[in-house]
């Protein structure tokens, strides 16, 4: 997978391509862990990203768990096989899509 | 102690409801009488002294107003059951004064506390509303004489001044005039006492005949239920064995019936299959199918060949057999190892065989008596070879009568000819193939009988077709699985969303054996078919059956989620199936995915 960031003052950018799952998430869970400090908003393009698992659900639910107290974080260009993984798992009401 | 007993009956909570706002909105409308008729005494249109308007009329409508004000103010007050009798005394106590000041044109609303008690279906109100009447209206015809309009004098000396109550005119009054009307409202009364008494007795047995209704519905639910659970439902049913693929279906007619399937292993070379249906609909077709279904398995357990198992169970259900049932029943006994079949008929549907690479054809097998109709009857058995990559399909005779809004009978050549379009399908797609037939034949018609199938296909273990790799039960061979998979999956064009939701079970099961397990072998299997594939995980871990593992709560916000289960939880919903065995110290965990 590959993970292409882009800081704009507080508010960062994460593009991903690729897979997202047990192999590959704690990569992400690194790279945001890293560079979470003081955005107030996170956008995460999933244009590129094949499909994630469970692995993946998790490091969304920490980052979201953290935007919750310092902003927002949006996830855009959900494609069909992500978006009904985040259906069965009740996702869509935790997560802003878009 | 009556009126509790009426409370806890919904039906008259909410009758009592209805009646008490009904009678608010009638007392409203007497009250804007009342006052038309003090507007009409003002301009002189009655007789009445205006004194007497002026202090009767504002009495009269706030008697009228009392129930709604109190209705509206006090929720207390609305839903306690004295309520209804303090709506009648207002009736009647605003009815008094209007009499007293215009009795003759008053006279047949007397009727109206009678019949709004009516509404209330209590004979206790009802009499009460009538006594209370019978006495405010002879107080009020004599009121009425002294002081307002009834005064019959006033009739001949047209003013007030003038009049004059002799002794004579108030005694042919009371004779004429109140004593008459007062038997009139006594007459009307029975009416409305009968009225109110049959129909509380009406909606009393109503009641009673709703929830003894209830209670049956339910337990025939429980019954469904309990009987479904009877047949083995659970699908692939022997997942550790390779050498056949066996589905069944049943869906009765009614909220019970009596088809039944079985299917089980009579020791580890010896499959039984058994389809029956028994005579008869509902409750008593249940009861018989338990009876029946329970003395097969136990004959069957005890390694009897079809013919001896047949004639053993047939002579355990003649006896006491009073309610004449019987039952029809296919009966095979597979050996696995071989696909030789050995079976016998009791008067069942034929069964239809697809011979590989032809498609599927009746065996037109000998029919003994059905189970159950006469005692002693004999049976005969013949063997069959199912050979690999053929299917033995059975069925019960809701399939070929099963009849279209024409009445037409489906037939078994329509039942053929829908196996034939797929022959080599899987037992399970077979099945919905047929199943999707009959319900385009029968359209809008009703369902008269279950409709129960079975398809056993032997497999064509002679070359292996699933592909299998050895993987170190590591996280880092994640990649390794995957790639085997989707390598298989693309190479039968499988769609992309399958791959992708494919790859996140792999992802899911094999980082589930590799963190959890503490296995150190694990092995891969591959097998992709006409549009379906059958994914086999086997690990020499600890035994664990992930498809027992409790669904996460997808409704907990943020804060509270975890995600531990949510990984099995999106496998059993993106898969079509999931299913799991330990043998032989190994998990063995098989998916099944359809496109």
């Amino acid at each position: 997978m590959t993970i292409q960031k882009d800081l704009n003052g507080s508010a960062l950018h994460v593009a991903l391509e690729g897979r997202l799952d047990t192999t590959t998430a704690p990569q992400l869970e690194a790279e945001l862990k890293a560079s979470m400090d003081g955005i107030t908003e996170l956008d995460l393009d999933f244009e590129k990203l094949e499909y994630l698992s469970s692995a993946g659900l998790r490091v969304l639910l920490a980052a979201q768990k953290v935007m919750n107290k310092q902003g927002k974080m949006v996830i855009r260009h959900v494609n069909e096989t992500i978006q009904e993984v985040f259906e069965v798992t009740g996702f869509v009401d935790i997560l802003t899509i878009e | 102690m009556k009126e509790k007993v009426l409370f806890t009956n919904p039906i008259f909570v909410e009758n009592e409801r209805e009646a008490n706002q009904y009678a608010c909105r009638c007392l409203q409308v007497m009250a804007l009488i009342a006052l038309l008729a003090w507007v009409l005494n003002l301009l002189n249109i009655f007789i009445v002294p205006q004194a007497v308007m002026n202090t009767g009329m504002p009495v009269c409508i706030f008697f009228f107003l009392l129930p709604t004000i109190l209705n509206r103010a006090s929720a207390a007050a609305r839903q306690d059951w004295r309520f209804k009798y303090l709506i009648v005394g207002c009736c009647v106590l605003g009815l008094t004064v209007l009499s007293v000041a215009i009795p003759k044109h008053t006279i047949l609303a007397w009727v109206a506390p009678v019949v709004l008690s009516c509404h209330y279906y209590s004979q206790k109100l009802t009499v009460t509303a009538l006594v209370a009447s019978v006495i405010c209206l002879c107080a009020a015809g004599v009121g009425s004489m002294f002081v307002g309009e009834g005064d019959p004098s006033l009739l001949q000396a047209m003013t007030v001044e003038e009049a004059v109550l002799t002794p004579e005119i108030f005694w042919e009054a009371v004779l004429f005039f109140l004593f008459p009307r007062s038997v009139t409202l006594v007459g009307i009364s029975f009416i409305c006492v009968t009225i109110a008494r049959r129909t509380r007795g009406l909606l009393e047995r109503q009641a009673a005949d709703s929830s003894a209704r209830q209670r049956i519905e339910t337990e025939l639910n429980v019954a469904t239920q309990i009987q479904a659970d009877m047949l083995p439902r659970i699908f692939p049913a022997f997942p550790e064995r390779k050498e056949f693929d066996i589905y069944a279906s049943m869906s009765p007619a009614k909220e019970v019936g009596g088809d039944f399937y079985d299917f089980f292993l009579v020791d580890d070379d010896h499959l039984a299959i058994v389809i029956a249906d028994v005579s008869g609909k509902g409750v008593p077709a249940a009861l018989f199918m338990v009876i029946a279904k329970t003395l097969l398995k136990n004959a069957t357990q005890t390694g009897l060949s079809p013919k001896a198992i047949l004639e053993k169970v047939n002579n355990q259900l003649c006896e006491n057999n009073e309610a004449e049932m019987f039952v029809t029943v296919w009966l095979g006994i597979y050996e696995i190892s071989t696909g030789q079949l050995t079976a016998a008929n009791a008067g069942h549907e034929y069964p239809a065989l697809r011979h590989a690479g032809g498609s599927f054809e009746l065996v037109k097998d000998h029919h003994g008596f059905v189970l159950a109709g006469m005692e002693n009857a004999r049976y005969r058995e013949y063997r069959l070879e199912i050979r690999p990559g053929e299917t033995l399909f059975v069925y019960t005779d809701g399939v070929p009568e099963a009849t279209d809004a024409a009445n037409t009978l489906y037939g078994t050549d329509r039942m053929l000819e829908a196996l034939n379009v797929a022959p080599e399908s899987a037992p399970e797609k077979l099945l919905e193939t047929v199943r999707s037939d009959i319900d385009q034949f029968v359209g809008d018609a009703p369902q008269f009988d279950d409709i129960t199938m079975l398809a056993i296909r032997r497999r064509d273990t002679g070359k292996e077709t699933m592909k299998k790799r050895s993987v170190e039960p590591r996280l880092e061979c994640i990649g390794t699985v995957s790639d085997f998979f989707e390598q298989e999956l693309t190479a039968h064009q499988a769609p992309q969303k399958v791959i992708a939701q494919v790859n996140v079970a792999i992802d899911e099961i094999f980082s589930n054996i590799a963190r959890y397990s503490g296995a150190t072998s694990a092995t891969v299997g591959c097998e992709v078919e006409e549009g379906r594939a059958v994914l086999r995980f086997t690990d020499n871990g600890r035994p664990y059956d992930p498809t027992q593992q409790s669904d996460p709560d997808t409704t907990l916000g943020a804060e509270e989620r975890e995600i531990g289960g949510l990984g099995i939880f999106m496998v059993k919903k993106t898969m079509d199936r999931i299913a799991y065995a330990y043998a032989d110290g190994m998990n063995v965990l098989t998916i099944e995915k359809s496109w």
